[in-house]
């Protein structure tokens, strides 16, 4: 038996020092300039995993969420691994929100660890029974050991398996309600899920708990055409938001009201002034178009 | 259908090598597409790892070539996968790789380039505070001295410090004219300011450090000299006036 251990996005947002605003993902190469200038920027999303080794970056880092609030987004966590969560990872995941204090703590619903090896990817589970309760007890402890809810984030996909038994929004609604974790729901995700799997985006998006959402990932994709005619949708972050994902975040945030929302990009990294221009768009949106009040939380 | 232990066992071993055959029945649509759709988590994972050592490794890549160095790296990531998401912490093993591969019995330097790169962004991660302190008797009292918490120390008998620097400066014409045999480079490297330096030492300074970050006290560290190779105001000079080590006296 799961027991629920907070009741989601209420606790979240009450605990959160993350603004319902626009932030950005901080990759190393802007590091000194946002220590230097961080104003304008709403908030900022770090990878736990990129300064788990310490050294000049973390100590950066240190200086930087004196100015900045810090949400720690990780890769690392594999809560899909039919192995369980490894306590190592989540010992230095422990020591890194201790001394961060992030106003949000997020990873995915993936699994990157097999036999003791792990892999940088993000790779698909089969939305079964079993692995919802193997992904339920893999949230539960790490909410329990960080004393503190988890925010899932949908994965982008590229394949299903034919042994699932329920979709992606009723995997996710079904570990809320078990978990009490609250949603990290990427809309450029969403997008290149439902277009790679032949899906409407209104269906995956709006069959989910509305008000577990505790913040939003915009990114980039990329188009990759295949041999037989067909092209599928690569997550690579190498680009700005596309206008489709833009839609889909007008809309959401129209249900919703305000949620953090963070632009992301890794691949080709622009001048920061290209992510805070994307952040701007964002918060044009969300100002104009929610109307300044959370409605479903 | 097999459980999901199997599943993600078989999923890796097709993203580790190109066995599909367990997973693909298991994928939605014909096999052909099966296959593409399995491929771009290959591609994601196999070039995540490549990355990671390219960020790394970044001189001997220039060395090898950018197409050779990605089959290597690839190569070397098939057999060598992570075994922890701190992927800083990654390829520690590809000078080893790299000196085992008959391609490159002809550079025969290429091993401690890269060794000497994994010492240089291995320097960057070090804390910044805590390391040995020892002290050294000096004229009416003591110096206390704080090694750099982020000296590491490396030696070659091929002139890979040459060979990096005129690299990185891109120096070819140093670069053509350099003769990589007959280096017995001895060199300390450590980060300051937001960058790595790298920088010779004399052997016996070499040696006496090695002692101290080993844990050894001054004595005994001094003491693994050969006794024709002290000169003692040579070595004090050298050893008090290194940017790695802070001074401070006790009087």
């Amino acid at each position: 038996m799961i027991q629920r251990i907070a009741p989601p996005a209420m606790t979240l947002s009450a605990s959160s020092t993350i603004p319902a605003a626009a932030g950005i993902g901080l990759r190393f190469p802007h590091h000194r300039e946002v220590a230097a200038s961080p104003k304008g920027i709403a908030w900022i999303e770090v990878h736990p995993e990129n300064y788990m080794a310490g050294g000049a970056a973390l100590d950066q880092l240190d200086g930087i969420r004196r100015d900045v609030p810090i949400s720690l987004h990780g890769v690392g966590l594999s809560l899909g691994s039919a192995a369980g969560v490894d306590r190592d990872h989540l010992a230095a995941l422990k020591a890194m929100v201790e001394r961060i204090e992030p106003g949000l703590v997020s990873d995915h619903l993936s699994w990157s660890v097999s036999g003791g090896v792990y892999l940088p990817d993000l790779l698909p589970l089969p939305y079964t029974e079993e692995a919802l309760a193997l992904v339920a007890s893999n949230v539960e402890t790490v909410q329990t050991a960080l004393n503190r809810p988890l925010l899932i984030e949908n994965p982008s996909r590229y394949l299903q398996f034919r042994h699932a038994t329920m979709t992606e929004a009723e995997f996710l609604s079904a570990l809320v309600e078990r978990t009490g974790c609250g949603l990290l729901y990427d809309l450029n995700n969403l997008f290149v899920s439902a277009k790679n799997l032949d899906q409407d985006p209104l269906d995956l998006l709006f069959g989910l708990p509305l008000e577990a959402i505790a913040e939003i990932h915009l990114a980039g994709h990329a188009r990759k055409p295949l041999e037989d005619g067909s092209e599928l949708r690569i997550d690579d972050h190498g680009s700005a938001v596309s206008a489709e994902v833009w839609d889909l975040y007008t809309r959401l945030i129209h249900r919703t009201g305000p949620v953090p929302t963070l632009i992301e990009w890794d691949r080709d990294l622009p001048e920061l002034g290209v992510l805070k221009a994307e952040a701007l768009k964002a918060h044009r949106f969300l100002t104009i178009v929610s109307g300044g009040a959370r409605r479903v939380a | 259908m097999p459980d999901l232990a199997t599943l993600q066992s078989d999923f890796f071993r097709a993203i580790l090598g190109s066995d599909g055959d367990a997973v693909l029945p298991v994928i939605d649509g014909d096999p052909v597409a099966a296959a593409r759709r399995l491929a771009v988590y290959r591609n994601t994972a196999l070039s995540g790892l490549y990355d990671a050592l390219r960020s790394i490794y970044p001189i001997t890549e220039r060395v090898l070539g950018s197409e050779f160095f990605e089959q290597t790296s690839l190569a070397f990531a098939r057999e060598n996968p992570p075994t922890a998401p701190v992927l800083a912490r990654y390829g520690a093993g590809f000078p080893s790789f790299l000196r085992g591969l008959p391609a490159l019995t002809e550079l025969p330097y290429i091993a401690d380039l890269a060794t000497l790169e994994w010492e240089i962004d291995q320097a960057a991660l070090a804390p910044s505070q805590g390391s040995q302190q020892f002290t050294l008797p000096v004229a009416g009292g003591a110096a206390r001295m704080t090694l750099d918490p982020s000296l590491r120390l490396f030696a070659s008998t091929t002139r890979v410090h040459a060979i990096w620097s005129a690299i990185r400066s891109g120096d070819d014409h140093s670069l053509s004219s350099l003769d990589w045999r007959g280096g017995d480079e001895h060199l300390a490297i450590f980060f300051t300011i937001g960058e790595a330096v790298v920088t010779p030492l004399s052997r016996p300074a070499w040696i006496v450090l090695s002692g101290l970050v080993d844990g050894k006290d001054l004595a005994t560290a001094v003491a693994a000299l050969d006794a024709a190779e002290i000169d003692e105001a040579a070595l004090a000079h050298e050893i008090l006036s290194a940017r790695f080590i802070r001074i401070e006296l006790d009087h």
